[in-house]
C-alpha cells in the first residue's frame, strides 16, 4: 500500500494510472468482506450436513470472524473513520428510513425463479 | 427422499445482514454501511461499557408485553416491549457492543424471535442492532410508524419457510453422460478415436456437461415452483452455496396454509425421489420478504 502511495507521488503521468487501478484492486482485495462471508455460509452448510462437528464449526467460526474483524477495520481505516465505535444508535434516523415489502402484494406474480 | 421439516432451526444462520452478502437476499439493509453485526466483541468486559438496548424486531401491540428472562448475551436478561402507540419494539438490555454473528449470538437472536413469533408479527431487525436508550427506540418507532404499520398488516397471519435442495451431482453427470444425446455422442467420439486425454477435448466435454447441469437445475427448480406455487404468497431466490446446491429459496405462506404447503413440500419431494435432497426449515419471521431501511446516527462515545 505504502509503496504505491509513493509511487503515486512521482510525476509519470502514463504510469500513474495504471499504478492508480492497481491500488484500487490491491485496496478493493484488502476490504472485500465477501468471500469471508460465503466462508462463514459454507460452514454453516459444512455444520447442517454433518460434514464437520460442532467443535469445528466454532473453531473455524472464530478465525473466520477474527478475518472478518480485521476487514471491517481495515475499511474504516482508508475510509478514515476511527475503529468501530460501540456507542449505539440514537433515535435520529435520516430521510429515506422506513420499512417496505420485497414483493407487490396486489401482484400475482410473486412466485418463481429469479424473484 | 422425504423432508423432515425442522421447526428448531438447526443452522446458525445469521438472520440478516446488510447488502451483498452471499446466500440470504440482503433485504435488511442498515446504514451507514458499517455492519453493526461486526466488530470487536471481546473488547472490553460488559461492566466497563455504556448501557444499551438490543432491539429484535417490531410488533403491533399497545400494552407492555414480556418475553422471558431470554435476552441476547447470556446474562438472562428480560426481554420487553418499548411502545410508540400500537407499535412497540422488542428488547433487552445489553451492555454496548458490537455483537459478532457467532452461532451463539445468532441463536440467541433467533430464540427470542422465535418466543415472540408464538404470539405476534414480527418485523424482525437486523442481527445486532443496538441503540443507546429505550427513548432513542420511541425515537425511531414514532419516525417510521406509517409504514410499519402497513407493511405489519401486510405480515399478519403469515410466514417464512426456507428450502434449500441439493443433489449429487456427479451421479447427475453420470445420467447426463448415458442420457444426454450431445454428451452421449461426444463422449462415445473421444473414445472411438482415442482423445479422451486430450486436452481440448476434455475442456469441451466439461464445458458441455456445465452447461446440461445448470439447464437441467433450472428445469428441476421450475418443476418444484409449480408444485409450490397455488400455496403460498411469494418466493425470494437467493444464492445458491456450494456446488451441490441448485435451490436456495424463501417463501412466504398464508399462516392457514401452513398444512397445506408441508404437503406440497412432501409431494414434490417424493417425486424425485432421492435424487434430490430437500432441506426444509422454518417457520421464520419474513426475513426474505420484508426490508428494513435505517440510516441511523451512533452516538457519542460517553
Amino acid at each position: 500500500m505504502l509503496f504505491l502511495d509513493d509511487l503515486l507521488a512521482l510525476p509519470i503521468t502514463g504510469f500513474k494510472s495504471i499504478l492508480r487501478t492497481l491500488a484500487r484492486v490491491a485496496e478493493e482485495q484488502y476490504t472485500d468482506d465477501a468471500p469471508i462471508k460465503e466462508r462463514l455460509l459454507h460452514l454453516q452448510v459444512e455444520l447442517e450436513e454433518g460434514t464437520i462437528t460442532e467443535d469445528e464449526y466454532i473453531q473455524q467460526e472464530a478465525e473466520i470472524l477474527r478475518e472478518l474483524r480485521e476487514i471491517q477495520n481495515r475499511k474504516r481505516e482508508l475510509a478514515g473513520l476511527p475503529p468501530e465505535e460501540a456507542t449505539g444508535f440514537t433515535g435520529k434516523v435520516k430521510e429515506g428510513s422506513g420499512v417496505e415489502l420485497t414483493w407487490d402484494p396486489n401482484s400475482n406474480e410473486n412466485v418463481g425463479p429469479g424473484r | 427422499m422425504s423432508p423432515s421439516k425442522t421447526t428448531k432451526k438447526k443452522a446458525g444462520t445469521v438472520p440478516a445482514r446488510p447488502k451483498k452478502e452471499a446466500t440470504r437476499k440482503e433485504v435488511h439493509s442498515l446504514e451507514p454501511v458499517d455492519t453493526p453485526a461486526l466488530g470487536q466483541s471481546n473488547g472490553q468486559p460488559p461492566s466497563q461499557q455504556q448501557e444499551g438496548r438490543y432491539v429484535y424486531g417490531v410488533i403491533e401491540a399497545r400494552d407492555n408485553v414480556g418475553f422471558g428472562k431470554i435476552g441476547i448475551g447470556g446474562l438472562g436478561e428480560s426481554v420487553y416491549s418499548v411502545h410508540h402507540g400500537d407499535v412497540a419494539a422488542v428488547v433487552s438490555k445489553t451492555p454496548v457492543f458490537i455483537f459478532d454473528p457467532t452461532r451463539e449470538n445468532a441463536l440467541a437472536h433467533e430464540h427470542v424471535i422465535e418466543t415472540v413469533m408464538k404470539s405476534n408479527t414480527i418485523i424482525p431487525m437486523s442481527f445486532g442492532t443496538v441503540f443507546r436508550t429505550d427513548d432513542d427506540i420511541r425515537e425511531v418507532l414514532k419516525s417510521i410508524y406509517p409504514s410499519l404499520k402497513d407493511v405489519l398488516k401486510q405480515m399478519a397471519n403469515k410466514l417464512e419457510f426456507g428450502l434449500k435442495v441439493t443433489w449429487d451431482r456427479d451421479r447427475i453427470v453420470e445420467e447426463l453422460k448415458r442420457e444426454n444425446e450431445e454428451i452421449h455422442r461426444f463422449q462415445h467420439e473421444l473414445t472411438r478415436k482415442h482423445l479422451q486425454s486430450t486436452y481440448f477435448a476434455r475442456m469441451q466435454l466439461g464445458r458441455m456437461i456445465d452447461k446440461a447441469l445448470s439447464e437441467r437445475a433450472a428445469e428441476v427448480v421450475r418443476e418444484i415452483y409449480d408444485g409450490l406455487r397455488t400455496v403460498c404468497v411469494a418466493s425470494r431466490d437467493n444464492k445458491v452455496i456450494g456446488d451441490k446446491m441448485i435451490m436456495n429459496a424463501a417463501f412466504l405462506i398464508q399462516k392457514d396454509k401452513e398444512t397445506e404447503f408441508d404437503a406440497a413440500v412432501n409431494a414434490v419431494a417424493q417425486k424425485f425421489g432421492d435424487r434430490l435432497n430437500f432441506k426444509y426449515t422454518g417457520p421464520w419471521p419474513p426475513y426474505n420478504f420484508v426490508n428494513i431501511r435505517l440510516k441511523l446516527e451512533r452516538g457519542t462515545a460517553s
